[in-house]
């Protein structure tokens, strides 16, 4: 009687760990927070420079910026529109949750108050607060492995949710990223009702001095007809001296 | 017979004077109750088309439901003209509408962009008046008016700059630097906190819309053509991918509050006329106790019941029409002195954003016909009761009581 309990009891084991969770060998705390923190780094380093390209697509018009980027650690961000001619000269400076945008048409710089970080960045179905990413996947959600309906073999999906502190306003974010080398495939936004609000695709993954990331961003907003950001790493430097003076106000006005 | 009933109401003087008054005091004031709230809320409306979103509106189809941008109105000055040229059409008025970010000094706010053209839409909701501090809109370029609430928010005056960061119809970044040249009170304090109102022509520059518009105001000679008005214009324009919509739709939560707000009138005009009705029945049920020896005399001289019956109610419905002469003249004469003087409320009210300081009466058909009604109904009715009492007497007993 005993054996047979024992018996199916391994049985039981075996099967809960070949079928129910075909991860479990990843599926660790540990390695969850890896692969999260691998998806927070993704396109950070110690430090980055890249040129990128913006292009916002809208039923009413079509545009591509293009961006030059400098970021220092997890908090600090530096963003200036190189062309078309009508913005050239615009800059963002994000540090810790402050932001702020120069404007040489007005020569004001002007700062961001934090009610409109949710707000499109220049237009683009990009919020201020997605291109500055001051929120760290790592510290304000919640985290764990789920297998969904229509989970795909070689995929991981992980499902963040924020932590009640967080001023996160999804209600929760699945990423799925690939299991063999964690790298992101996409990301699914939802509101707090549960209703997918906007996917953001990563392809064309592409090798920068030694970094691997996708270099394609795609923004579908899912509640706006025919609206798509996608931006586009056209070349990137990471883990390069910056000079701290580049993350000062006063290289906003700067020509 | 009806001799009889006068003679009845002049016999007894105090009796036909208390069962008056009780009459007259309840329609003058249901009389004055509705032409207090008639007042009350033609104003408010007056108050928030006239001064605000005009009587009728003129959008791109669908415009009403999800504002855009994009949804412009093309050629809005020959539309005007055709609007102007309808009958019954007092004025009109283009707009331009916007959401942006608005920064002086170190504050920003978002703010509603709001283009006008002055010289209209002061004729059109007297613009001009809004303006508490500084000056309207000069031909000077590049000039802006902040609503009272956003410029304590942005903590700024007239004479300073503002920044304006918006993004036009061709998808870039548009901003520019105006001077703030007044501060406007439109009387609705969410407008007023995001209000900033822009020259026609600077807020088409900004925004890049070459000559359009999103809205055209229209303001009607009177207040009740307005249904006649909006299809005429609708006829004139003749454009399916424009929508006329009277100020019914425009506004329509507001619109669908008040109605409800009256609905609870109702109820308040009710319980004054049960009153009025209780009154009367007493007075005209102790009348007929009082004169039961009468009746039963009457009724041994072989008076019919019916006959009775109706000495009774012939004598309450003459005094119920004396009251309604009387208190028609009553009611007329104090809600006319209301309407022209008013009665300033100890606190502010407001009413969908609008803010009262003053509530006036108004005169009206209304205020006569409906406690008219009402009183000769209820005085008939209850006296009903009593007559059927009186009819019924039996001569014998009634005789022996004193």
């Amino acid at each position: 009687m005993r054996i047979l309990q024992m018996v199916y009891r391994l049985f039981l084991m075996a099967f809960v760990i070949l079928f129910a969770n075909p991860v479990a060998p990843l599926a660790s705390e540990r390695d969850v927070e890896s692969i999260v923190r691998k998806i927070d780094e993704l396109y950070r380093s110690k430090t980055s420079v890249a040129d990128m390209e913006m292009q916002i697509v809208t039923p009413h018009w079509e545009r591509t910026l293009s961006l030059r980027v400098w970021t220092k650690g997890m908090d600090k961000t530096f963003i200036r529109i190189d062309a078309p001619k009508k913005e050239k000269g615009v800059t963002t400076l994000r540090i810790g949750n402050e932001m702020w945008n120069y404007l040489p048409k007005t020569n004001k710089v002007i700062k961001v108050p934090p009610s409109m970080m949710m707000g499109s960045w220049m237009g683009s179905d990009f919020t201020n607060d997605d291109l500055v990413k001051e929120s760290s996947m790592l510290n304000d959600y919640t985290y764990d492995l789920i297998v969904p309906d229509d989970a795909q073999p070689g995929f991981l999906y992980i499902r963040f949710i924020p932590k009640e502190d967080s001023p996160i306003v999804w209600g929760k974010l699945i990423t799925a990223v690939r299991a063999d080398d964690l790298i992101p495939v996409w990301q699914h936004f939802y509101d707090e009702k549960g209703n997918l609000m906007r996917v953001l695709n990563f392809k064309e993954i592409v090798s920068f001095g030694g970094k691997t990331i996708p270099s394609l961003m795609e923004m579908v907003p899912q509640n706006k007809d025919r609206h798509k950001t996608v931006m586009r790493y056209l070349k990137a430097e990471f883990d390069v001296q910056i000079d701290d003076d580049v993350f000062t106000r006063r290289n906003l006005q700067r020509k | 017979m009806l001799k009889i009933a006068f003679r009845n109401i002049f016999r007894q003087r105090r009796r036909t004077v208390l069962t008056a008054l009780a009459m007259i005091v309840g329609f003058t004031l249901s009389s004055v109750f509705i032409g207090w709230s008639d007042g009350a809320y033609s104003d408010i409306i007056s108050m928030f088309t006239r001064n605000r979103i005009g009587h009728i509106q003129v959008h791109r189809a669908g415009y009403l439901d999800k504002p855009s941008l994009y949804d412009v109105i093309e050629g809005y000055e020959s539309i005007g003209e055709k609007i102007a040229g309808v009958d019954g059409v007092e004025a009109w008025t283009p707009r331009i509408y916007s959401a942006g970010l608005g920064s002086v000094g170190d504050k920003t706010m978002g703010v509603q962009i709001i283009g006008v053209d002055v010289g209209r839409e002061v004729k059109a909701t007297q613009f001009d008046r809004k303006i508490t501090r500084g000056a309207i809109f000069s031909d000077a370029a590049r000039e802006a008016i902040l609503g009272v609430g956003l410029a304590r928010i942005l903590k700024a005056d007239v004479g300073r700059e503002i920044v304006l960061v918006t993004q036009g119809t061709d998808g870039a970044i548009a901003n520019d630097l105006y001077t703030i040249i007044g501060i406007a009170k439109s009387g609705d304090k969410a407008t007023d906190r995001m209000a900033c109102y822009l020259h026609i022509n600077d807020a088409q520059d900004l925004l890049v819309l070459n000559g359009r518009v999103h809205e055209i105001a229209v303001i009607a000679e009177a207040l009740d053509r307005v249904p006649k008005i909006t299809a005429a214009i609708e006829a004139q324009i003749n454009d399916a991918k424009l929508e006329v919509s009277p100020w019914q739709v425009v506004a329509k939560s507001f619109y669908r509050a008040m109605q409800a707000d009256r609905q609870g009138d109702l109820i308040g005009r009710m319980i004054i006329m049960l009153i009025v009705a209780i009154g009367v029945l007493n007075t005209v049920l102790m009348s007929v106790l009082e004169r039961t020896r009468e009746y039963g005399v009457l009724k041994a001289m072989g008076t019919k019941p019916s006959q009775i019956f109706g000495v009774v109610v012939a004598e309450v419905t003459f005094i119920a029409l004396g009251s309604i002469i009387i208190g028609a003249m009553c009611g007329a004469s104090l809600n006319y002195l209301l309407s022209i003087y008013g009665i300033s409320l100890p606190q502010e009210f407001s009413y969908g954003g609008i803010v009262f300081q003053t509530m006036y009466a108004a005169v009206t058909v209304r205020s006569l016909a409906i406690p008219a009604v009402t009183v000769l109904v209820s005085a008939i009715f209850v006296s009903l009761f009593p007559a059927l009492r009186a009819a019924r007497i039996a001569p014998a007993s009634a005789m022996r009581t004193h």
